[in-house]
């Protein structure tokens, strides 16, 4: 099979979405500053939730909301994947959750008089 | 150094994981049996125009409880943790600059159109792209340009706690209310199904976004002015 | 069945309220938090109670109005009620333990506590994987807010490490659960399980992606720690959630999945999970502040549950049943016992967070009674004694990895468990005697000797939560026991005896003494048609020695609580070890005497370095034990005998046994336990339980020994063992200037000789041993009397500070005098008729050169025992001793009756063989036979009752001789010398029996350079640096343990793409 095929059974939301989670990966690996990986892993959730919806992704069909496009009848034969629609909805909610309580615990670290890096909390080892 | 080259490796093993699996899945060509039974089945059985409606708070409603929770506990965590008297007096950050004229009238403008809008979206959340989740974000927005624009204003804490806590009530109570007249807990059906694309149709569920709606806007309300730092 | 989605409901309607009714007072809304919690509780019960006694199946419950595949479905079977019930008892334990802290934190905090509950339990009961998802999130969300709701700093650096990790495995678990959507086409559990797509391909790598969140979720070494921070840090009730309630749920979701996995993933799952195991026991080693230390524990733990609920599916060790035995029973095991530590932690005030500096000083005293008897449950039941869940679960894995043949695994598994033990134990001695707070400042720090002794810790109300942990141990212990059959009373006599002494703990000691005899005697009654001729031998000293001793404890006064109990205790083990009928019951029965015997060494002054050694052996040998048990099918069952199939498994038992005699090599835990244990519990060990050991080699060897690879190499090598044992167990007893080290060296070396003759493997050999045994045991008892009478009265061990002691206690000097000659084996004493015998056997066997050194080890054992009498009742009295008296009756009546026996049985030696050739006799080919009174070897004769007539004879000849020559006797005054008026700087150093033997360390010392104790010492400080080097990955860097999640999850794939 030649390139155009190779890159024509490549989803396109999943490719962006498996790259902004490596993106976010790596922010979280690599950035100590406690922000910053707070937003990383925004980053990552968004790729994640991208990865998602990439796999209810249909070519050229319409959203699963039955109006003038689709009716009932031919609901299944023109509309995309409603699950991961449904689903990505809830992981959404959950990444925020997520995104605040910790934004919330940087907040407080920092008040507590420690530095923005998180190098300077490892009191905990070994 | 050594620590880069390990990120590096780590980086690269992880998309060596992610590459076959996104490249296998490919693009499908059409629904799978479990999904084309949600989209021929949800207008019919419970008269939501919106499928991925209709899933969310119907079909796996529990899971939209759960994630009712997750918010829940978020808050909770969050509220616990960022008192003025954990983070001390000087904590409190915004009081330097005052906002800008711009924000400040546009908050004006906009706080009123922002609240309808959010009440829009989860009140028909059933019928167009939207629902309860949507409609609390787009409400504490409004919330949000409020607190820019005048960062010494406070919310009335017990008003948000008793909207949250009596909307989370409500829902709860709703999902009984389907375990005792429907076929089971969180089951909209208590309420007739009424006609596919009227808003009083897809019986429960604009109720449940509806309260939904109310909770996710005062909790994130609430995230956001315990995130400003000088909540009692 | 309830319907559990109320349960959901009622919690979360409970949660969105409790802002409001906290309104009415925090009292009020605790109590509806507990009452949430408890509701769960009650449900799981009634659960439990409809699948397992009324009958009912397995249930299952749609949402909303639905079933699967299109709506989201719970399932209530027994793992799930066992499940609810286990989250909701930590969660009320723990729950009970942060009443305060509740109280004076924000609301937020019991808000999270019920959320973090419910989505524990939504884990456990959902069968829907996205919903798993969101259970998932609403545990580890309400646990990230519930790990800072009290706002201790090392918490919330800790908390967002541990966000940090729990955000990966999010991500990780929503890339899996939407593939395997995309390749099963379901999110119901059993739909996508009976789909092929997720069998080979993608669909196998969307399982990982999934399989590895959870894995991750289940901290697996090296990317644990961020759990390990937290577990430390944040309040003990938080910890024991996390270790007790989420670690169940996280398991439970592991195990759903399970039906998910082919064999690259399982195997994953048991690669890992062992890893874990022996990672997190030798990182554990090291530690010194208990609640990291239970953190390693708590990873350590919950990785082998994983490792094998997978292996099972890999290995088929035993389905079903055998994984709720073994992982259920591992998993109720650690979680009750880790939330029980947790909140011991807690209330002993071994805090070292943030509170305040005050809260670390408590840990110095030692524990209350109560304390310590909670204290070490928990302990004994983590480190899987008996009669815990964790000991049948066990034994059960073993078993089946034998079954298996599975060697290295049982090796990796057993040799944690023993790191494991060490270090917990280390902990819980530490804290029984009263040095937690000074473990827990340095990394190994020790108290000062001369320190102050701080007042006993009484843990008032915050002992009733471990308390409980703990009284759920015993009764879930129990009930798995009877479940394997294990339901001979007579096996269970000792804990029932513990008990109830414990009970009445305050009651003055003669009565408890008296009720230990009367057990003793009771229990001897009722075994005693299943005694046979050897077990009737070994029960008079085993049981008749432990009553001795009861009886003797009565010579301090005092209620002396907590030695009865535990006396009672292992002279009852001790007695069910001879009646024990399965390979089961006798592990059993050996590992509770184990345990009872560790305790009564702990019960010393000084025991802590003693203790610690005495119980890392004892189960060391247990293990091997073990090891041969399982891996010879029917052995100890009644009347097996050398089969097929036994064979090296032998090697592995006479090991054990070695250990468990302290045979050299393996001997460097009992100097310090015979020395240091109160000093009728010396002597008990080292007379009556140390012939358990022999007692389980005859046996051993008897159904064994013939069928040993190798058999007469191996027999020679065990000979060569036992006396090297004897020779050096008598070279290191002669420089001894403790007493009872002395002591202590000797039974070392006698105990030698027994093994020596049981090596000669035949009838001469074997009548030898068991003559030697008893002999032994008499004058061994009345030597350990008589100096427990000694060192009552002059308060010193050491021989140089005593001396003339013949005109203060003649009791006592004739005791050790009879006891002495019937040791060095001079006539006309029965040890003579033990040496005729052994050298007549090793002579007959043929192995002269044993008998050459043997009769040298004799003649070594004759300088420590004279230095014994000499020092001690000969020599110049101490001023400070005038007004010494005899020893108290109930010291020398024992000796007495001692006494009045071994001079019957050296009169009358058929006494004592007889029984003992009749038992042999059952085994072997006569080589000796009694012709009258005189007992006949193809090399010459005894008669036992001619040399003492002979003996009495000379000496009354002698004696008269010595009375007519008599003139005029002159009383010598002792200080009419004067000595020169010089004042050494350690004046005891001039003293004669000061380094008694310092010419002949000259000639002999370059023997007793003790090399055992070197090659233990080095094999220590090997696991512990290993567990210094291991424990370095935890760098304390959040961002390292992300690179470490990452690594492991890529590492994991890699592994398993080569699978």
């Amino acid at each position: 099979m030649n390139a155009l095929e190779v890159l024509a059974k490549i989803n396109p939301v999943a490719a962006s979405g498996a790259v902004l989670v490596l993106v976010g990966l790596w922010g979280v690996m690599a950035k100590p500053n406690l922000f910053k990986i707070a937003v990383a892993f925004s980053v990552m959730e968004t790729g994640v939730n991208l990865v998602i919806l990439s796999v209810g992704y249909i070519r050229g069909r319409t959203a699963p909301i039955l109006d003038s496009a689709a009716d009932a009848a031919s609901a299944s034969a023109r509309m995309t994947d409603p699950v991961p629609q449904a689903l990505v909805l809830t992981a959404i909610v959950i990444g925020l959750a997520v995104t605040a309580l910790m934004l919330s615990y940087a907040v407080r670290l920092k008040a507590g008089g420690g530095g923005s890096s998180i190098e300077s909390y490892g009191e905990e080892k070994w | 150094m050594m620590r880069k080259v390990l990120v590096t490796l780590a980086i690269l093993g992880f998309a060596l994981a992610l590459l076959p699996l996104a490249y296998r899945a490919g693009v499908q060509d059409r629904p799978g049996a479990l999904a084309a039974g949600y989209l021929d089945d949800a207008p019919r059985e419970l008269g939501a125009a919106n499928v991925v409606t209709a899933i969310v708070v119907s079909y796996r409603g529990f899971d939209t409880l759960g994630e009712v929770a997750v918010l829940f506990a978020a808050t909770a965590g969050v509220g616990a943790m960022l008192t003025k008297k954990r983070l001390g007096p000087d904590a409190a950050s915004g009081r330097g600059t005052p906002a800008t004229e711009v924000l400040r009238t546009a908050t004006g403008l906009l706080t009123g159109l922002l609240v309808m809008f959010g009440v829009y979206i989860f009140t028909h959340g059933h019928l167009t792209p939207g629902g309860g989740f949507q409609g609390g974000v787009v409400i504490a927005t409004a919330i949000l340009l409020n607190l820019m624009s005048r960062p010494e204003s406070r919310l009335s804490h017990g008003l948000m706690t008793g909207i949250e806590s009596l909307s989370g009530a409500a829902y709860v109570a709703l999902g009984l209310l389907g375990a005792i007249f429907a076929l089971g807990f969180l089951d909209p059906r208590i309420l007739p199904i009424g006609r596919v694309g009227s808003l009083l149709s897809a019986g429960s569920v604009p109720l449940i976004y509806s309260v939904i709606g109310l909770k996710v806007g005062a909790e994130l309300s609430g995230i956001l002015e315990a995130l400003k730092g000088d909540r009692e | 069945m309830v319907n559990p989605l109320y349960l959901f409901a009622a919690s979360l309607a409970a949660a969105f309220l409790l802002p409001l009714v906290d309104k009415l007072g925090r009292r009020v809304s605790l109590a509806l938090v507990y009452a949430t919690i408890a509701a769960w509780g009650a449900v799981a019960l009634s659960y439990l109670w409809a699948l397992l006694y009324a009958g009912v199946g397995a249930r299952a419950f749609g949402t909303a109005g639905f079933v699967a595949p299109l709506a989201i479905m719970l399932r209530v079977g027994p793992e799930e009620a066992a499940g609810l019930l286990a989250i909701s008892g930590v969660g009320l334990l723990a729950a009970g333990a942060m009443r305060r802290p509740l109280a004076e934190a924000p609301i937020g905090g019991a808000m999270t506590l019920i959320t973090a509950l419910m989505g524990m339990s939504g884990i456990v009961l959902t069968r829907d994987l996205f919903n798993l998802f969101v259970f998932l999130e609403i545990a580890s969300i309400s646990t990230y807010g519930l790990i800072a709701f009290d706002d201790r700093r090392g918490a919330l650096r800790a908390g967002f490490k541990y966000m940090i990790a729990g955000g990966i495995a999010s991500a990780l678990y929503l890339i899996g659960v939407i593939y395997v959507y995309r390749f099963s086409g379901h999110l119901n559990l059993d739909m996508a399980a009976a789909a092929p797509g997720l069998f080979g391909g993608a669909g196998t790598i969307a399982v990982f992606f999934l399989l590895a969140a959870l894995l991750v979720e289940l901290k697996p070494f090296p990317a644990n720690g961020w759990a390990i921070d937290a577990y430390q840090t944040a309040d003990p009730g938080v910890s024991a959630i996390l270790s007790g309630a989420s670690a169940t749920a996280l398991l439970l979701a592991l195990w759903k999945v399970m039906p998910l996995l082919g064999e690259a993933h399982l195997a994953a799952v048991a690669g890992s999970g062992l890893a874990t195991f022996a990672a997190g026991n030798l990182a554990g080693a090291r530690q010194g502040r208990a609640r990291r230390m239970l953190g390693y524990s708590s990873v350590a733990q919950v990785g082998l549950v994983a490792a094998v609920a997978a292996l099972d599916r890999l290995l088929g060790l035993g389905g079903l049943r055998f994984t709720y035995l073994v992982a259920g029973g591992l998993l109720l095991n650690h979680l009750l016992a880790k939330t029980g530590l947790f909140l011991l932690s807690s209330a002993i005030g071994d805090d070292e967070a943030a509170r305040g500096g005050a809260a670390g000083k408590r840990g110095e005293g030692a524990l209350s009674p109560f304390g310590a008897v909670v204290a070490g449950v928990l302990a004994a039941a983590l480190v899987g004694l008996p009669p815990f869940p964790g000991f049948w679960a066990k034994w059960t894995l073993i078993q089946a990895l034998a079954g298996r043949e599975s060697w290295w695994l049982i090796a990796l598994i057993l040799g944690a468990s023993l790191v494991e033990a060490f270090y917990v134990l280390r902990w819980l001695i530490a804290i029984v005697k009263g040095e937690a707070g000074a473990l827990a400042k340095g990394e190994r720090g020790t108290i000062e000797p001369g320190a102050p002794i701080p007042a006993r810790i009484r843990l008032g109300a915050g002992a009733l939560a471990p308390a409980l942990a703990a009284a759920a141990l015993v009764v879930s212990g129990v009930m798995l026991g009877w479940n394997l059959s294990v339901s001979d009373p007579l096996l269970w006599a000792p804990f029932a005896a513990a008990a109830i002494l414990f009970a009445i703990d305050r009651a003055p000691g003669w009565l408890k003494s008296l009720l230990s005899i009367a057990a003793a005697a009771a229990f001897g009654w009722l075994a005693y048609d299943r005694l046979d001729g050897l077990r009737q031998l070994f029960a008079i000293m085993l049981l008749g020695g432990g009553a001795m001793y009861s009886f003797a404890a009565m010579y301090k006064g005092g209620a002396r609580r907590g030695l009865h109990p535990l006396l009672s205790a292992a002279t009852l083990a001790l007695g069910s070890v001879l009646v024990a009928e399965t390979p089961l019951g006798f592990f059993f029965a050996w590992e509770t005497m184990t345990l009872a015997s560790f305790l009564l060494v702990l019960r010393g002054r000084e025991s802590r370095a003693a203790a610690l050694s005495y119980i890392v052996f004892g189960l060391g040998g247990a293990f091997l034990l073990m090891v041969g048990l399982v891996a010879i099918p029917g052995a100890w069952s009644s009347g097996s005998t050398g089969s097929a199939g036994a064979g090296w498994p032998v090697f592995l038992i006479l090991a054990g046994l070695l250990v468990k005699l302290g045979a050299l090599g393996a001997h460097v835990w009992l100097p310090g336990a015979y020395a240091e244990s109160d000093d009728e519990a010396s002597g008990f060990l080292s007379s009556s339980l140390s012939k358990a050991g022999v007692f389980v080699m005859v046996v051993a060897l008897a159904a064994f020994g013939r069928v040993l690879p190798f058999q007469a190499t191996s027999m020679r090598i065990l000979g060569w063992i036992g006396l090297a044992t004897a020779l050096f167990g008598a070279l290191y007893a002669i420089y001894q200037e403790d007493i009872k080290k002395t002591l202590a060296w000797s039974s070392m070396g006698q105990i030698g000789y027994v093994i020596l003759a049981l090596a000669i493997y035949d009838q001469a050999g074997w009548t030898t041993a068991l003559y030697l045994a008893l002999n032994h045991f008499l004058y061994k008892s009345m030597l350990f009397l008589a100096i427990a009478g000694v060192i009552q009265r002059v308060g010193t061990r050491n021989m140089y500070e005593m001396g003339g002691l013949i005109k203060k206690m003649p009791f006592s000097f004739l005791s050790v005098l009879m006891a002495i000659i019937a040791l060095s084996g001079v006539p006309p004493l029965s040890g003579f008729g033990g040496k005729w015998l052994l050298y007549s056997s090793l002579l007959e066997k043929g192995w002269y050169i044993e008998a050459a050194v043997a009769f040298f080890a004799s003649a070594v054992a004759f300088l420590y025992l004279f230095r014994l009498i000499h020092t001690i009742f000969l020599g110049q009295p101490k001023p400070s001793q005038a007004m010494v008296r005899e020893a108290p009756l109930a010291l020398t009546i024992p000796q007495g009756l001692l006494m009045v026996v071994l001079f019957a049985v050296s009169a009358f030696p058929r006494l004592m063989l007889d029984p003992i050739m009749r038992v042999v006799g059952e085994a072997f080919d006569p080589v000796l036979r009694f012709e009258g009174s005189a007992l006949v070897s193809p090399l010459g004769y005894w008669d036992g009752t001619l040399s003492m007539i002979v003996t009495i004879a000379v000496f009354a000849l002698c004696f008269l001789w010595m009375i007519a020559n008599l003139h005029n006797p002159q009383t010598v005054k002792q200080f009419n010398i004067v000595y020169a008026a010089e004042r050494p700087f350690r004046p005891e150093t001039t003293h004669y029996a000061w380094n008694f033997y310092a010419p002949y360390e000259k000639a002999l010392g370059f023997l007793t350079r003790h090399r055992g104790e070197r090659f233990w010492a080095a094999v220590g400080t090997g696991v512990d640096a290993v567990g210094g080097a291991i424990r370095r990955v935890y760098t304390g860097n959040g961002q390292t343990y992300a690179l470490h999640v990452v690594l492991y999850v890529v590492a994991l794939y890699l592994l398993m793409g080569a699978l």
